[in-house]
């Protein structure tokens, strides 16, 4: 037989990818052989299994200062999604009613009807928890505690009118136990409105208690 | 047989439900407790290793844990990493929440200015894709003449605008209702459909959690010869459920 230098070429190529095919396996058996093995395991991650409480549920009592009208009683609820340990949004409805003027108190007239004397806003606030601490209630009673700020957007119903308001104030939150907390809250709702003709810019202020639940 | 599989499917829901702790043992030299769910609550008690831990409540990114001794405290999440559970495994968060993808629903609130007068929406979403959302929007904007309360669809383009904004383009309609203010003599409610464009941006604030700025521009169909345009400009909070 006799070979062709192509034939040749091809013969020498393949017999050296053969050793060399050889000679990999001869290495990858020695490192086999060594009894060095990496032992990698993927690791398991869980989450604990618990229920997330980031929701707060508040009723709450107290007086209102609706502006020309007087102080009145407000009650109302409000509910509450804590984002962040520092901040949480939080709506609140509440009603009051209006009194009289100390006008229509004197002069014996009434300026609003029965209904124009309801009162009630819907709002939105945005609170950060900016002083988290203790409060050493005796020297056994320590209660968890926060003090917040909060700006909000909403809107008034008073007097048949829908005006937006913007509102602002401070809070206190003390942890009676791990679900209940006591709540005293002052804000300053305002406004602007036309009741008597003119538009004037109207403070009502707020102070009130409450307690609330988290689930 | 299919029955066995069913037996077989339920038993390792079984396991992972069990596989899913309420307890934890420190595997690092210790772990330190706080008094509240935050940062800037005083360190009660450092817990050391190998004592076990179990959890009690979630509130934000705090576990609160009770140690064996019946002492109680709130860790952070940042902690996870120094506890294992009796399986060995490691204890973390579900990141998925953070992604607002195919199937995942978004409320958000926001605030603004509707032609002028201050302005209140709210927001409900699905991710029809990772890219497309169907959106339902209520809103009411009070103004001094008027108050206007409006209800509507639209469907959202999401982008990608690196890790953390999202471009948002949507086309939308609805109706919109107009109240003249009751001080104004001899008012009219009127009713009419809009049309609307909305370009914005989202971006991922934390966890669930995003914000969102909008311009929305609106075309009143009018039933008069002229149809008006009113711009809402409104900055909100995004989350995802």
């Amino acid at each position: 037989m006799q070979l062709t230098n192509g034939s040749l070429g091809l013969a020498l190529a393949f017999s050296a990818l053969t050793l060399a095919v050889g000679a990999m396996r001869t290495q990858a058996a020695g490192f086999e052989s060594s009894g060095v093995e990496p032992n990698i395991t993927r690791q398991t991650v869980v989450e604990p299994n618990i229920d997330q409480e980031n929701i707060e549920i508040t009723t709450y009592f107290g007086a209102m200062n609706i502006d020309d009208f007087g102080v009145n009683p407000i009650y109302g609820v409000r509910g509450a999604y804590h984002l962040t340990p520092a901040f949480f949004i939080e709506f609140s409805y509440g009603v009051s009613q209006a009194d009289k003027t100390s006008f229509e108190t004197l002069q014996g007239v009434d300026i609003l009807t029965p209904e124009q004397r309801d009162y009630q806003h819907i709002l939105g606030h945005f609170n950060w928890n900016f002083m988290p601490g203790e409060t050493f209630v005796t020297e056994q009673i320590t209660l968890t505690s926060q003090l917040y700020a909060n700006v909000g957007l909403g809107s008034i119903d008073f007097a048949g009118q829908t005006e937006s308001a913007m509102s602002f104030g401070l809070g206190y939150r003390a942890l009676i136990n791990d679900w209940l907390a006591l709540r005293l809250d002052f804000r300053d709702h305002v406004f602007a409105a036309d009741l008597f003709g003119e538009q004037k810019r109207q403070h009502n202020f707020e102070a009130s208690s409450g307690f609330s639940v988290f689930f | 047989m299919g029955f066995f599989a069913v037996i077989a499917a339920l038993l390792s829901c079984m396991q992972g439900f069990a596989a899913d702790p309420d307890s934890a043992r420190v595997d690092a030299a210790f772990v330190q407790l706080f008094a509240g769910p935050g940062p800037g609550y005083p360190q009660r008690q450092f817990i050391d290793h190998d004592h076990d831990l179990r959890f009690l409540r979630q509130r934000t990114d705090w576990f609160q844990v009770e140690a064996e001794d019946g002492t109680r405290g709130w860790l952070p999440a940042a902690s996870l990493d120094r506890l294992r559970s009796s399986s060995g495994a490691l204890f973390g968060l579900d990141q998925q929440r953070q992604q607002l993808g195919r199937g995942t629903f978004e409320a958000n609130v926001a605030s603004g200015s509707f032609g002028g007068s201050q302005s209140f929406s709210t927001l409900l979403g699905f991710g029809l894709s990772d890219l497309l959302r169907a959106e339902l929007t209520l809103g009411q904007a009070l103004g001094q003449f008027s108050s206007i309360y409006h209800a509507g669809v639209q469907l959202g383009h999401f982008g990608r605008y690196g890790r953390k904004h999202q471009p948002v383009f949507a086309l939308g309609f609805g109706t919109m209702k107009i109240k003249p203010a009751a001080n104004i003599v001899s008012t009219v409610d009127r009713q009419d459909d809009y049309l609307k464009v909305v370009a914005g941006l989202r971006r991922h604030i934390s966890g669930r959690f995003f914000m969102r700025f909008e311009y929305n521009h609106y075309l009143i169909l009018t039933s008069r010869d002229d149809n008006d345009a009113i711009n809402e400009w409104k900055l909100g909070v995004s989350a995802g459920l």
